[in-house]
């Protein structure tokens, strides 16, 4: 059951965030809010993992990483922002590798552990989103 | 990902995750010798084929029992079993459609012209494997040796109804850079030179005093558990980020960053205590390996000038296995005169083209100025 309410949950999730930013209702202009609104795609993304980290075994971090992939690129295109899927892989890494750091600096020393790969990977693909779609807005 | 149109050596980087603990392969390469990431083409009816082809067109085209097939573009004889490639699965004649009834073909019945004795079955590869292949000296993190080349098969896994595949070029990132970023005491950002000394001094932890803030926080004094601080940071540093990078500066700043660098210095720590020379090893990774896995190997038109023997491609006496299944394999060089090459070919001109461009034992500082100069050999 439970795995069946993660895997709408999450298409629910994609459908509602792509028909608010197409009908431009997400704010642009503060972080957290787009923040906000993009995250339950993430959490579902790792509830879905959560629930099947049993038959997924080693694959899945592999598996995580191409759901937040093409939920980002999806995403993207919905705010014709597809000239920008090419920075993605990138600004994603960056932003692991940086929270990584910030995470040891701050003292939380679980968040390397084996456990969270999950959470951190979609982590870093909300926060490069949020990233890229903001920063399109800025005007240059 | 950059492509240039010349030779060019530049620095690559390859990470299968986003986590910096995770496995990752850093490099230079050229990436103008196959103009991006060179793809296996698909294998060649094989010299035994060929000959027992030729024989049969002789044969056969002396009494005209054959025909030829539009939608095929292949001499079949009709009625004759055949092996066709299919998923390894033998197909016989009868399932192929055929244009025997066709009336364009006049003469004797084409089936009473064969001898049921010359019977013979034309074997075609069935293991075309695709594998995409990256030549020039890279690092590897899991197994921390250098190799000559990256080689990964590529297939698709359907996980959960989603094509999960092994390899994507997204998970190949060319660093070309012409100034790397650094960050000053006040917080701001500028440009600095590519080079030993300024390395490595863009770190978002950096950016403002606001990294500090935490110490008169209150819940530092209790220990933090991540499941409480899940997505805080990245959102931080996405928040951080916006303020002071365009995206055009992104890639800048990842390659001033401290993970590349210190990937990056153990490169180069390499290449300074071996020096551009061929290191016989590829890394592997593909259904046999699928975590990955150095193997050595050994390049024939290297040791055929000891032995006076005409040998060449790889050999691999470690892993036969293996080496039937690579040593075939290849690419289309698109650089110069584009021809057929194969992994040893292109393993040994990317030396021979390294070692032109920064000699034969480079220091840190010249590996570093030939990254960013984008020095092009002619």
């Amino acid at each position: 059951m439970s795995e069946l309410y993660a895997g709408s949950t999450y298409s629910a999730c994609i459908d509602m965030v792509r028909k608010m930013i197409m009908n431009k209702q997400i704010a642009y202009s503060a972080p957290d809010i787009l923040s906000k609104a993009l995250s339950p795609i993430f959490l579902s993304i790792i509830q879905i993992i959560e629930s099947k980290r049993q038959d997924l075994g080693i694959d899945a971090e592999r598996f995580a990483q191409t759901l937040c992939f093409e939920s980002s690129v999806s995403i993207l295109e919905s705010a014709s922002l597809e000239h920008l899927i090419l920075d993605l892989p990138l600004i994603t890494r960056f932003i692991a590798g940086e929270a990584a750091v910030a995470y040891s600096i701050r003292g939380i020393v679980d968040a390397l552990d084996e456990e969270h790969k999950v959470k951190r990977i979609a982590g870093a693909y909300l926060a490069a989103l949020t990233y890229l779609i903001l920063n399109a807005q800025i005007p240059q | 990902m950059y492509i240039p149109e010349a030779q060019k050596a530049g620095l690559v980087e390859l990470q299968f995750t986003v986590l910096p603990e995770d496995e990752w392969l850093i490099g230079i390469s050229d990436l103008g010798y196959f103009q991006g990431i060179g793809f296996s083409l698909p294998l060649a009816f094989d010299e035994q084929f060929n000959a027992v082809y030729e024989d049969y067109i002789i044969r056969s085209s002396s009494r005209d029992s054959m025909f030829r097939s539009e939608s095929e573009d292949i001499l079949i004889p009709s009625g004759k079993s055949i092996l066709v490639p299919s998923d390894g699965d033998l197909i016989s004649i009868d399932e192929v459609p055929t244009h025997s009834d066709s009336s364009e073909f006049d003469g004797p019945a084409l089936e009473s012209s064969i001898d049921e004795e010359e019977q013979f079955q034309i074997e075609f590869h069935s293991d075309q494997t695709l594998y995409a292949f990256l030549p020039g000296i890279f690092y590897c993190s899991k197994h921390n040796k250098t190799v000559d080349g990256v080689l990964i098969e590529v297939n698709h896994k359907e996980i959960l109804e989603q094509t999960v595949p092994s390899f994507k070029p997204e998970f190949v990132t060319t660093l070309d850079i012409h100034s790397a970023l650094a960050i000053d005491s006040d917080g701001s950002v500028r440009e600095v030179g590519y080079d030993m000394k300024t390395v490595g001094k863009f770190a978002t932890g950096l950016i403002s005093t606001e990294s500090l803030e935490f110490l008169q926080d209150e819940s530092i004094r209790e220990p933090l558990s991540f499941n409480d601080a899940a997505f805080s940071e990245e959102n931080k540093i996405s928040k951080k980020l916006l303020k002071l990078l365009s995206p055009e500066e992104l890639k800048q700043a990842y390659v001033s960053g401290a993970i590349v660098t210190g990937q990056l210095m153990t490169l180069l720590h390499d290449i300074n205590s071996y020096g551009i020379s061929p290191r016989g090893r590829i890394y592997i990774k593909n259904s046999k390996y699928p975590d990955g896995q150095v193997i050595e190997v050994e390049y024939q038109s290297l040791n055929c000038i000891l032995d006076l023997s005409l040998d060449a491609g790889i050999s691999i006496p470690s892993d036969l296995e293996i080496e039937h299944d690579i040593s075939k394999l290849s690419f289309a060089k698109l650089i110069g005169c584009s021809r057929e090459v194969d992994i040893e070919t292109t393993i040994l001109d990317t030396y021979y083209y390294l070692q032109g461009v920064i000699g034969l034992s480079p220091t840190k500082d010249e590996v570093l100025e030939l990254l960013v100069g984008g020095s092009s050999f002619e």
